[in-house]
């Protein structure tokens, strides 16, 4: 049957896919694709094929080139918003570019000035998959430079909304603090040597050290440990116990008592130890607040719908903002361009691809005067249409306005705050009993034993568990492409007992599909006729069935093409007619239920057709065997019924399956679910983003980091999907790993509040009490999560 | 034992001088990119004017 296939594969030189069976040759180098050619072009004219020495293959497939993408950036308004800096010979802009992959990339985009000399500088930040450059704004634009990198297939992600990004500053200030926590901790440590080790020196000498001590301490007091006192105060407005309190109240017991002791001269204080608990604290909340900077968790429909789009006006046309239309106003809409606001069609007919917002898996064609709804993707040939309705009130943005999207989150105290509602009075209750015991047995010791207690129960290691833990799983989740949007993401996880599925690009793929063809059977030559017929046309199915039949020759004669829009196609090809398309359109009668379906003529006689199923993610079965042991299920669909059947037979007997939701419904369903029992949502496109943001944890799919994702709290590839069972399991035990923690920390503290209690606290024990159980909680955290992951058979 | 007060007047000093440093480095924005750097110090220098006037 296939003898076309050929042997070895060929491997792009660009961008290493596969080439399929017909490379295209340029210097001795193969390319899949003229996209590809072209970049390698561009760069051996202007002398950077360095660019392929670095990393093999280190291009970008560019799967679609929209000429005038850019167009938008003529308009001055939009320039002027998007720059950093501007003046007349100055001009700075800071690109999106997710798909910055390898050194190649870093290479190449900071020698772009060679291309436009008007660019002055470039420079990358390869963690936040950013590109900065100066460029001279009388030599070149902006549009070119971002049809630039476009060419070069780094396709900059421009939206306005993408602009305000201020996480950056308060970064450096908590590096800041760990540094200088680290160096008075370090410092004051060493100045405490000759008390740790007993070694008897001149009182005088003690008596220097113990105020550089002092003065080592007051940075660390005042500046690094300011976060503590604040959150324990703003804790304390609300009446809640945060963790911050006792971690205050631990912190200052330790600095009064030390300051006592020093300027009383009785002994060295507990400033070591001070410095040490607010180090390795720091370290917990840094470590907690990673997160993954080059993905974008909380886009909104702002940065799916385009900047701007050509508003026609007689004869002339204009870019406009978006924001800027009015109703009335004629647009044009181009191939592949994103409708940005309900319109009614005046072209006779276009092609709208709904599947981002409606799920449905096969494009509709519309015709004159029917209503198109802002989110649909245009292909084919550029149309005009009039706005109905701004793009604030259009049906998707009212979704994103939706009461429900107002205080999503009630806040879920965390699990180390509700342990601190306990820890915090039964702390103070134990300095309060041994304060009053004391004050009846020695009462000189009674500020001694009292504030020793504070000191000792201060809940150093209780407060590194959980992060170290948690940033560990993330960690795991991460080397496996399930990106979270943050730790707390983790404890949510936790308390999750339902599991709501979209159907189509979630548990469907979205690119391989199944083409199946029923009737009579095919030779070789009508199956490279059908190809040949079926590569004329952009309609998807066609490409579908093109790229199904892409072993054979399509080097036919195709004569007399026609295309009858939401019909069909047909032509002469090597003198035979053939007519393909919609089962009407070729005089079949089928049931299209079970998929789309292309039926065939050969030369007026139907030979059968073509079906096109969407085929699901491989080891769906038995994930969803899985979690059915541990999750209630549903499934959401957005498409229409076709799949009922395969559906219910892959889940267990009594899940609830709807099909023909709205993206309204969808949210309407989330909303009735979240009321009895907490649910993830997990759906990959703009339909299901208010289901995903109402769920109490929402998970999108993509197919690539790069491409776009709804709102959400977790980005997984989707091709890791379906590891989504031992993913929740390394979650579960995560939780066991922390309980594991607070044991540890809970047995270090009752043996330091006897010792405690019982009047015995030196500062060499607390200067060691304090390190070790930190350390140790640290490394149980650590360690408990590679355990974990290894006998779950996930690399960590 | 003298010597003990100059010593520990020489490691401070020398530990402040560190923590300018760190300091300096932090506020230069040296830790907002720790990735691209290692890459980029493996790129040859090109002559920029050769390959300038070939293309023109």
């Amino acid at each position: 049957m296939s003898q076309n296939i050929t042997q070895n594969k060929t491997i792009c030189y660009h961008c290493g896919e596969d080439c399929q069976s017909e490379p295209l040759w340029h210097n001795d180098h193969a390319f899949c694709c003229f996209g590809c050619q072209t970049v390698f072009e561009l760069l051996s004219e202007n002398d950077l094929c360095e660019y392929y020495s670095f990393e093999k293959n280190p291009g970008n497939q560019l799967s679609h080139f929209i000429k005038d993408k850019y167009l938008f950036l003529d308009n001055e308004e939009v320039v002027d918003h998007l720059l950093d800096f501007k003046s007349d010979q100055l001009a700075k802009i800071t690109f999106s570019i997710p798909s910055i992959h390898c050194s190649s990339c870093i290479w190449l985009l900071e020698n772009i000035s060679r291309f436009d000399h008007g660019i002055i500088v470039s420079k990358i930040n390869f963690s936040k998959k950013k590109l900065t450059i100066d460029y001279n704004p009388s030599k070149t634009n902006l549009r070119s430079i971002a049809d630039l990198l476009y060419q070069l297939s780094y396709e900059p992600e421009i939206s306005l909304d993408a602009k305000n990004s201020t996480s950056t500053q308060k970064n450096t200030t908590r590096d800041l603090k760990i540094g200088i926590a680290g160096f008075c901790f370090g410092n004051i440590m060493l100045l405490a040597f000759p008390d740790y080790l007993g070694i008897e020196i001149d009182s005088e000498f003690i008596q220097y050290f113990t105020y550089i001590s002092l003065g080592l301490s007051i940075p660390v007091l005042f500046y690094c440990s300011s976060e503590f006192f604040i959150s324990a105060l703003g804790g304390l407005r609300k009446r809640l116990l945060n963790i911050d309190l006792p971690i205050a109240i631990g912190i200052m017991a330790l600095y009064g008592r030390s300051l006592y002791e020093i300027i009383s001269a009785t002994g060295s204080g507990y400033l070591d130890s001070m410095s040490a608990l607010v180090f390795f604290l720091l370290i917990g909340r840094w470590v907690q607040g990673k997160t993954y900077e080059g993905l974008t968790f909380d886009r909104s429909f702002k940065s799916y719908f385009p900047l701007a789009i050509q508003k026609v006006d007689g004869e002339n046309k204009t870019s406009t903002l978006v924001s800027l239309l009015e109703v009335n106003d004629l647009i044009e809409v181009r191939n592949e361009e994103i409708v940005p606001c309900d319109a009614i069609l005046m072209s006779k007919e276009a092609l709208v691809d709904y599947s981002f917002v409606s799920g449905e898996s096969i494009p509709n064609t519309m015709h004159e005067g029917s209503k198109i709804y802002a989110g649909g993707k245009i292909k084919g040939s550029a149309v005009q249409m009039t706005v109905i309705k701004p793009v604030s009130q259009s049906y998707l943005t009212q979704l994103w306005n939706h009461s429900s999207f107002e205080n999503t989150d009630p806040a879920t105290p965390s699990l180390i705050d509700q342990i601190s509602r306990y820890f915090t009075p039964i702390v103070l209750l134990i300095a309060l009993v041994s304060g009053i015991y004391w004050s009846v047995v020695d009462s000189s010791k009674i500020l001694f034993v009292v504030s020793s207690v504070l000191i000792v129960a201060c809940p150093c290691a209780l407060a590194l568990a959980t992060p170290f833990t948690l940033n560990a799983t993330m960690n795991t989740l991460g080397l496996h492409k399930m990106y979270l949007k943050g730790t707390h993401v983790i404890e949510k996880l936790w308390q999750v007992r339902k599991i709501v599925f979209d159907k189509t690009g979630t548990i469907t793929t979205g690119s391989n599909q199944k083409v199946e063809w029923i009737g009579r059977e095919l030779n070789e030559e009508e199956k490279s006729s059908i190809r040949s017929l079926a590569s004329q046309s952009v309609h998807p199915l066609s490409l579908q069935l093109a790229k199904h039949l892409k072993n054979y020759n399509r080097a036919n004669d195709v004569t007399d093409y026609k295309e009858e829009k939401g019909k069909g196609i047909s032509a002469l090809v090597n003198g035979k007619g053939i007519k393909m398309g919609s089962p009407s359109f070729v005089g079949l009668s089928v049931d299209t239920s079970g998929g789309a379906v292309i039926a065939v003529s050969l030369d007026q006689e139907v030979i059968g057709h073509f079906l096109i199923r969407t085929s699901y993610r491989t080891g769906l079965s038995s994930m969803i065997e899985q979690l059915s042991q541990t999750f209630v299920m549903a499934v959401l669909s957005g498409d229409n019924e076709a799949e009922r059947d395969r559906l219910s037979s892959l889940f267990p007997q009594g899940t609830q399956i709807s099909f023909n939701q709205s993206p309204e419904n969808k949210l309407r369903a989330i909303e009735s679910f979240e009321s009895e029992q907490k649910t993830m949502m997990i759906g990959d496109g703009l339909n299901d983003a208010g289901a995903l943001k109402r769920s109490f944890v929402g998970l999108s799919v993509a197919e690539n980091v790069a491409s776009f994702t709804p709102a959400s709290d977790i980005i997984v590839l989707g091709d890791q999907l379906t590891q989504l069972p031992k993913f929740l399991s390394l979650v579960n035990q995560s939780r066991k790993i922390i309980w594991g923690g607070f044991v540890l920390s809970f047995l270090y503290n009752i043996v330091g509040l006897s010792l405690a209690v019982a009047g015995y606290i030196t500062p060499v024990i607390a200067a060691i009490l304090m390190p070790i159980s930190s350390i140790s909680v640290v490394a149980l955290s650590t360690l408990g999560v590679k355990f974990v992951s290894h006998r779950l058979k996930l690399k960590a | 034992m003298k010597i003990l007060v100059i010593l520990i007047v020489v490691s401070l000093v020398i530990a402040l001088v560190f923590l300018i440093l760190f300091i300096w480095s932090v506020k230069s924005d040296q830790y907002e990119d720790t990735d691209s750097p290692a890459m980029r110090i493996l790129y040859d220098d090109k002559p920029k004017s050769s390959t300038a006037s070939k293309n023109k």
